[in-house]
C-alpha cells in the first residue's frame, strides 16, 4: 500500500542518526560559542589596547562573511596547513567534518553571542556598580545581586534567538559531508524521490528543535519584561 | 580659629586609567595579534599561491560571480521588503483567515533553515509543476525566508507606533489606507530600519547558500577557482574580502541609523 509518508516511516532511522548529529552539533556549539562570546565580550569592553582591537576584527570579520564560505574554508584549508582535526574521544569516533563543522558553528555563532552580552554589560551604567561596592557588596555579590538581574534582561531572549539561527545554519554543515537532519534528507529524496514528503519531514524535526526555544524566548520576554509585553499586548489587541 | 575647624569639602577621588590589569590586556593583545601576522599573514603572504590573482581574467570570472551575487540580492530584497510588509499587515489584520494564515506561514519559514528552503524551492517547486532555473530558484527561497523574518520586523515597529496616532489620522478624515501609507509605516519603517538591514547582511551572505543549486554566484566561482589551481585558503581569503566589503558597508549604515535612532 502506498500512502502518504510511507518514505519516511521506512527510512526513519536514517533521520533519526541525523537529528541525532544536529543535536549533538547544536549542543556542542551552543556551550563553545557561549564561552567564546563571554570571552570576547569581556575584551571588547576592556579600555584600551590590543585585545579590544583582536575582539572587534574577529566580531566583524566573523558576523560580515558568509558562515558557508568560513565553514568551505575551515574544511579544506586546514588541512593544507596540515592541521587534521579528527580523534577519539571516550570511544567516541569525531571525524573531520564534525569537528571543523562544529568549530565553524561555534566561531560564527560566538561573534553573535560578544555582541549581545556586550550591549548587556553596556547597558547596566557603572554608578551601580560603584553604588554597590559603597554598600558593601562584594565583587561577586555585586555580580550576581546587581549587574546580571539587570543585564540578563536584555540578553536572554536575543540569545534565544541567536541559539535558534544557530540550529538552522547547522543544516549548512552538510555541504561538507557532515551527516546530519539536511544531507539525510537529500540521501533519502535521492533514493525514494519523494521531495515533498522528505522535505516536509525536515522541517517537522527541525520544528521540535526550534519552537520550542521560540516559545521559551517569547515566554522570557514577556515574564522579564512584563510592562512592554503588556504594553504590546494591549495595542495589539486594540 | 574657627576657620581651621571647617573640614575639607569631600572631592571625589578619580580612579586612574593606569593598573595592572589594563597593562596585562594591552601587552597580551599586542602579543596575540603579533602572533597571528607572524604565524598566519606572513606565510600567507609569501608561501601562498597568489599568482593566478595578477591575472585579469580571474578578477572577471570572480566579478561574473559577484554581479550574479548583487543581482540574486536586489531581486531577494525588493521581494522581501514587500512580502514582509503584506505578511506584517496580514498577521495584524482583524480578518481570523488571514491572520492565522499569515501567521502559520511567518512561523513555519522562521523555523525552517534558509538552507532547506533554498534547495526545495530548487528541487519541490518542479514536482509542483513550477519550473525555475538557479537564479530564480535562489530569490524564490531567499524570499519566502527573509520576508517571513522581516514580517516580525515590521509588525514589531507597527505595534510601537503610538494609537493616538492613528485617532488623529482617523479624526482628520483620512481613510484606514492612507492613514496606513502616509503615518504608520514611515514610523514603523525608521523605527525597525536597523533590525532590517542587519537582517539584509543576512541575506546578501546567504546568497552565498545558492551554490548548491549549482547558481554561479561568488562562492560557486571561487570554488571553480580553488578546484583547478587547488589553492583554498587565499581563493577564500579573496571572496571574503569580497563579501566583507559588501556586507561590511551596509552594516556601517545600520549603525548609523541606530545612533541616529536613540537621540
Amino acid at each position: 500500500m502506498d500512502y502518504f509518508g510511507k518514505g519516511i516511516i521506512e527510512n526513519l532511522n536514517l533521520f533519526w542518526d541525523g537529528f541525532l548529529t544536529t543535536i549533538w552539533v547544536s549542543l556542542i556549539a551552543g556551550i563553545l560559542s557561549l564561552a567564546i562570546g563571554l570571552i570576547v565580550a569581556c575584551l571588547r569592553v576592556t579600555p584600551s589596547g590590543g585585545l579590544k582591537v583582536v575582539a572587534i576584527v574577529y566580531t566583524e570579520f566573523f558576523r560580515n562573511t558568509p558562515f558557508l564560505v568560513q565553514v568551505l574554508a575551515l574544511y579544506f584549508g586546514l588541512p593544507k596547513l596540515g592541521i587534521q582535526l579528527q580523534f577519539n574521544l571516550f570511544g567516541l569516533e569525531f571525524n573531520q567534518s564534525f569537528v571543523v563543522g562544529t568549530l565553524a558553528l561555534s566561531l560564527y555563532t560566538g561573534a553573535y553571542i560578544a555582541e549581545v552580552l556586550r550591549a548587556g554589560l553596556l547597558v547596566v551604567p557603572p554608578g551601580q556598580s560603584e553604588a554597590a561596592r559603597s554598600l558593601g557588596l562584594s565583587l561577586i555579590q555585586t555580580l550576581w545581586y546587581v549587574i546580571i538581574p539587570q543585564a540578563i534582561r536584555l540578553v536572554i531572549p536575543p540569545l534565544g534567538n541567536i541559539y535558534i539561527a544557530m540550529i538552522k545554519n547547522s543544516a549548512i554543515l552538510s555541504s561538507i559531508a557532515l551527516v546530519d537532519l539536511m544531507s539525510r534528507a537529500t540521501f533519502v529524496n535521492n533514493r525514494i524521490d519523494r521531495t515533498f514528503e522528505v522535505f516536509t519531514a525536515v522541517i517537522l524535526f527541525y520544528f521540535v528543535l526550534t519552537l520550542p526555544l521560540a516559545w521559551g524566548v517569547s515566554y522570557f520576554e514577556k515574564r522579564l519584561n512584563p510592562h512592554r509585553a503588556s504594553t504590546l499586548k494591549l495595542r495589539g489587541a486594540r | 580659629m574657627a576657620v581651621e575647624t571647617i573640614p575639607k569639602p569631600l572631592t571625589v577621588q578619580h580612579r586612574s586609567n593606569f593598573s595592572w590589569f589594563n597593562i596585562l590586556a594591552t601587552l597580551g593583545g599586542w602579543l596575540v595579534l603579533a602572533l597571528l601576522v607572524w604565524w598566519i599573514v606572513i606565510p600567507a603572504i609569501f608561501n601562498g599561491r597568489w599568482q593566478i590573482f595578477q591575472e585579469w581574467a580571474i578578477w572577471e570570472f570572480l566579478a561574473e560571480g559577484l554581479w550574479v551575487t548583487v543581482r540574486v540580492a536586489f531581486f531577494a530584497i525588493i521581494f522581501s521588503l514587500l512580502f514582509g510588509v503584506i505578511l506584517a499587515l496580514g498577521r495584524l489584520s482583524n480578518n481570523k483567515i488571514t491572520a492565522i494564515s499569515a501567521t502559520a506561514y511567518i512561523e513555519i519559514s522562521r523555523a525552517t533553515p534558509s538552507f532547506l528552503i533554498i534547495f526545495y524551492a530548487f528541487i519541490g517547486l518542479p514536482k509542483l509543476g513550477i519550473k525555475l532555473d538557479s537564479f530564480w530558484a535562489a530569490i524564490v527561497g531567499l524570499t519566502v525566508y527573509t520576508s517571513a523574518v522581516l514580517a516580525e520586523i515590521v509588525r514589531a515597529g507597527i505595534l510601537s507606533v503610538d494609537k493616538g496616532q492613528l485617532e488623529a489620522a482617523y479624526s482628520l478624515g483620512l481613510s484606514p489606507f492612507s492613514t496606513l501609507i502616509t503615518i504608520v509605516l514611515p514610523q514603523a519603517l525608521r523605527r525597525m530600519m536597523p533590525a532590517i538591514v542587519s537582517q539584509l547582511i543576512t541575506l546578501i551572505k546567504d546568497t552565498s547558500l545558492a551554490y548548491v543549486i549549482a547558481l554561479q554566484e561568488l562562492t560557486s566561482q571561487g570554488r571553480a577557482i580553488y578546484q583547478k589551481y587547488s589553492n583554498v585558503l587565499e581563493t577564500m581569503f579573496v571572496i571574503t574580502v569580497l563579501y566583507f566589503i559588501l556586507c561590511y558597508v551596509l552594516s556601517l549604515i545600520s549603525r548609523r541609523l541606530e545612533i541616529k535612532e536613540s537621540f
